[in-house]
């Protein structure tokens, strides 16, 4: 039996850094503190200045030369920037010799990529010609005095501006769930994460700015995830080598929300913007402002929201406790200077939400989650005076989270807490004519978790340290990409002891080495040709090892297994496109296989506590997941563009049967016209039944769902607006989405009118 | 040119900072004053089964998910029963100490019998036989408003 306190909030052990309110202000002493560090770092590369190379430069509209006021020039290896002034113009000092990466992003034009040849002049003149958006291509308009092309992009998606706004969710995942080979799984609206062929929870990272988000949805289905998507300025998802930079086990990929809280370029004027949202389908509305601006030597930027919507209504009637509470906001400041660039930023979310009722699951009220974050982060960027090394960086991020899980009698029963530290040391090298992207680093990881209430789960410390090295090599015809990481990871359980259904609760040390090659022809003829190999290493996470207990807003009783051994996941994949002015198209082919594949396994038992639950048994089998995925694109004239995604995924146990929780093959297709400065468009998506079951999942049909969208923007008095109204499911069909927990009791939401309003200041 | 970076006038930029810094110090006091605390009930009482007496005779047993027995009564006859619970160490007890739990004893067919004198001090309830037939009782051991056990469905065979 578990000692648990009784009355306030629960204690927490001694040794622990942040605790309870009293690590809040503990949090905002350390953001004054690691502020007041940066004034000092910053402050002290001022005396360096003296810029090796500047660039002078004008970014203007179309033909006519016209600038363009207020763009963002980004120098995306460096992560370094600058905001035009009104003319379009703008100065970059301090940049180093070698290649150099520009991209110029305005609202309303399509962005610009340039790369740039750096030599031995002190100063360099570029203009960049933006191009108005129409439709989203990746077609770029630049002009310049200097080398011009597309760079590589780690990137194998980029969700932002239009398309963004378009498809702007409750919840990340259902931001991105129509991109190709990505699936939201879900347990009520507001408990949602993505999942990338086949791959969930840690094994498709979800970061907000490059670092964690400290929560736990990768542990849960009823957990969630801690963004906040209204604030997102893009969203991008990398695969490949550079993922593991990131983490030992992302064969899924990262996705990484690019929000910006430490402010990474100091603003000409200020500026931020307005954003107003509403649902009809859950009587939804929400509402996000963030504002940035220079204050004497600094970039300061605030964001702050509020969403709350009420419970969903399907084709069958309302979804009771499908409610959402959220706020969400940071507060960001930054000094750039010439050599270096330094920063903090504090952010909280708060967020309380209702997980649908399920009889047969043993929870006829349903359950309900109350969650908080506190998070500091600080960076800090150095350029030496060397031609080898472009930028020294360090970052740190403390992150205290805790979850409540309540009854519906409104008892709580459950309390979840992490407090987390993530930090790293990061050396990129300069870009050369050959070798490009070097970044090698050192991080070091550590996770403080603990268990509260009606669980009898071993609270448990986990640290890890990693050294990563990635490359990138340019030949004539082909780039070559490799990643080198090695990781060593210990969970430490707060007691060791011997448990009857979970093992020998000990202290577990795990080692592994990661690896990935990539391979990209250059476009011959349209065509390109791309092949990968990736290597992961997953150590089992504490949950796994551990847990035993009721987890009751995921109707479940969970089993840990001490004696799991960490996953290796060997990820190949190999993919052609072809592009051209009007027409792209690509189709990849994909085998993840994996060593001792840790998954909560149905054992389609009851508890013997809980004879209302079913037993959960974290186990590790060896598994294989096949599949492919095809996307085209097609400009029919000027006004209207059509394009295709379909993607599809076969996940099987290597003794026999089938993985749990595998999306089924998927289609989408959308046509749009453009009207004017705006779009209006058609989008169908088609869901194939899915048979492929694993034990004791139940399987589920098939379907085909049709979405309006529009939106447009224009200029009035001196600001830019932007709208979006959508009509989501316009048929009102009943439909079941696979991924979602509780599909048995309620179908997806009927029919929906979205709007979105953003203006841009 | 222009140097993009401080193109605000001294006055305007003090503004911002004074407007940020209060955003700041709002973020700050909310992050500090969220009334969060919740009381997440002390022990628990880790039940993996139960037995049920009649008169003092064992009639059913739960243990490792396996049901011997059943509550058996006749028409319109009363039965009283009693129940323990079977710790993980193979105990049986009933909660005893400070611990406030409740007994709650659900039927999923009232029209074959009754569940009556559900007393939580004495760990007991009654069953009323209304018409022959058969049913399952669920017997749940409530701590604070949620469940620390509950049982598998139990038979309930009501004889003429």
């Amino acid at each position: 039996m578990k000692e648990i306190a009784r009355t306030g909030r629960p204690g927490v052990r001694s040794g622990d850094l942040l605790r309870g309110a009293g690590s809040r202000l503990f949090n905002c002493l350390w953001g004054l503190l690691a502020l007041a560090g940066a004034v000092q770092f910053a402050r002290a590369a001022e005396p360096l200045v003296q810029a090796d190379h500047v660039l002078i430069g004008r970014v203007t509209a179309g033909d006519d030369g016209d600038g363009v006021g207020f763009a963002t020039v980004w120098l995306p290896r460096l992560e370094r920037g600058v905001s035009c002034d009104e003319n379009g113009e703008f100065v970059l000092d301090g940049l180093p010799s070698g290649v150099c990466e520009l991209h110029v992003r305005r609202i309303g034009f399509h962005d610009a990529q340039l790369q740039l040849n750096i030599g031995e002049r002190d100063s360099i003149r570029v203009t960049i010609e933006l191009r108005p958006a129409g439709f989203q291509t990746d077609e770029l308009v630049v002009s310049a005095n200097k080398t011009t092309g597309s760079a590589p992009d780690d990137a194998v998606l980029r969700l932002e501006g239009a398309a963004l706004r378009d498809r702007l969710g409750i919840t990340m995942a259902q931001t991105l769930r129509d991109e190709p080979g990505i699936a939201e799984q879900s347990m009520g609206p507001a408990p949602a994460r993505p999942v990338l062929r086949g791959l969930g929870g840690d094994r498709l990272l979800l970061l907000e700015d490059g670092t964690g988000t400290g929560d736990l949805s990768a542990s849960s289905a009823d957990h969630a995830v801690a963004i906040e998507p209204l604030h997102a300025a893009n969203v991008e998802v990398i695969r490949g080598p550079r993922a593991l930079l990131y983490a030992s086990q992302a064969l899924g990929g990262v996705v990484n929300v690019q929000r910006e809280k430490i402010p990474r370029s100091t603003p000409a004027a200020i500026g931020g913007e307005l954003t107003l949202q509403g649902e009809s389908v859950n009587a939804g509305a929400s509402a996000a402002v963030r504002l940035q601006g220079p204050a004497g030597p600094f970039a300061l930027r605030g964001d702050y929201s509020l969403r709350s919507a009420g419970d969903i209504s399907t084709p069958l009637g309302v979804l009771d406790n499908t409610q959402i509470d959220t706020r969400a906001g940071s507060f960001g400041a930054a000094i750039h200077g010439d050599r270096g660039s330094a920063g903090a930023a504090v952010n909280l979310y708060h967020s309380e939400y209702g997980i649908p009722p399920d009889p047969e699951a043993g929870h006829p009220g349903g359950a309900s989650i109350e969650l908080d974050r506190y998070g500091l982060e600080a960076r800090a960027d150095w350029q030496p005076s060397t031609d080898l090394i472009n930028v020294l960086r360090a970052d740190v991020s403390m992150q205290s989270y805790e979850h409540f899980e309540f009854e519906a009698s409104g008892a709580a029963a459950v309390l979840f807490q992490r407090r987390s530290l993530q930090s790293g040391l990061q050396l990129l090298t300069a870009d050369g004519e050959y070798l490009r992207g070097g970044t090698f680093g050192l991080a070091y990881t550590r996770s403080d978790r603990r268990y509260d209430g009606l669980v009898s789960t071993s609270d448990a410390i986990e640290q890890g340290i990693a050294a990563t090295a990635v490359q990138a090599l340019h030949l004539p015809a082909l780039t070559l990409q490799a990643a080198l990481r090695a990781d060593l990871h210990v969970i430490d359980p707060a007691e060791e002891k011997l448990s009857r259904s979970v093992g020998n609760i000990r202290s577990r040390t795990f080692k592994g080495v990661s690896a990935a090659l990539e391979a990209r022809t250059k476009q011959c003829a349209g065509l390109s040709f791309h092949a990968a190999a990736m290597s992961t290493f997953r150590p089992p996470t504490g949950e796994e090892l551990y847990s035993e207990g009721p987890h009751l807003a995921a109707y479940s009783f969970e089993v840990g297994n001490a004696d799991l051994q960490a996953e290796r996941g060997l990820g190949l994949e190999a993919g052609l496109s072809f592009r051209s002015e009007q027409f792209h198209a690509g189709l990849t082919a994909f085998r993840n296989s994996f060593t001792g594949y840790i998954y909560p396994r149905n054992t389609g038992e009851r508890s013997t506590r809980r004879g209302d639950l079913y037993l959960y048994q974290f186990s590790g089998a060896d598994a294989v997941m096949t599949g492919a995925e095809f996307q085209a694109g097609l400009m029919i004239d000027e006004v209207w563009h059509v394009a295709a995604n379909f993607a599809f995924v076969n996940g099987e146990l290597s003794d026999g049967g089938y993985l749990p929780m595998i999306p089924p093959a998927s289609l989408h297709v959308e046509a749009a016209r453009q009207l004017g400065s705006g779009e209006l468009g058609l989008r169908l998506t088609a869901a194939a039944a899915q048979n492929r079951t694993g034990e004791f999942e139940t399987p589920t049909a098939g379907y085909v769902v049709v979405d309006v969208f529009s939106g447009w923007n224009f200029s009035w008095m001196g600001a830019l607006h932007a709208f979006n109204i959508n009509v989501s499911n316009l048929l009102d069909r009943e439909y079941r989405r696979h991924l979602n927990r509780v599909r048995h009791v309620m179908p997806e939401p009927g029919r929906s009118l979205r709007f979105l309003y953003r203006l841009y200041l | 040119m222009k140097v993009s970076n401080f193109s605000l006038r001294p006055g305007a930029r003090f503004r911002f900072a004074q407007t940020l810094a209060i955003a700041a110090l709002t973020l700050t006091f909310m992050t500090s004053c969220d009334d969060d605390d919740h009381d997440v009930h002390g022990e628990h009482f880790e039940a993996v089964g139960l037995v049920i007496y009649a008169d003092g005779a064992e009639v059913l047993r739960l243990q490792d998910n396996q049901i011997t027995g059943s509550l058996s009564l006749n028409v319109d006859g009363e039965v009283d029963y009693a129940v323990e619970f079977i710790l993980e160490d193979g105990d049986i007890e009933v909660p005893h100490g400070d611990e406030v739990l409740t007994l709650s004893v659900e039927i999923d067919d009232d029209a074959t019998a009754e569940v009556s004198d559900v007393d939580s001090e004495a760990y007991s309830f009654s069953l009323l036989g209304k018409q022959e037939g058969s049913a399952e009782v669920t017997v749940t051991l409530l701590h604070e408003g949620h469940a620390d056990y509950v049982s598998l469905a139990l038979p309930v065979i009501v004889a003429p």
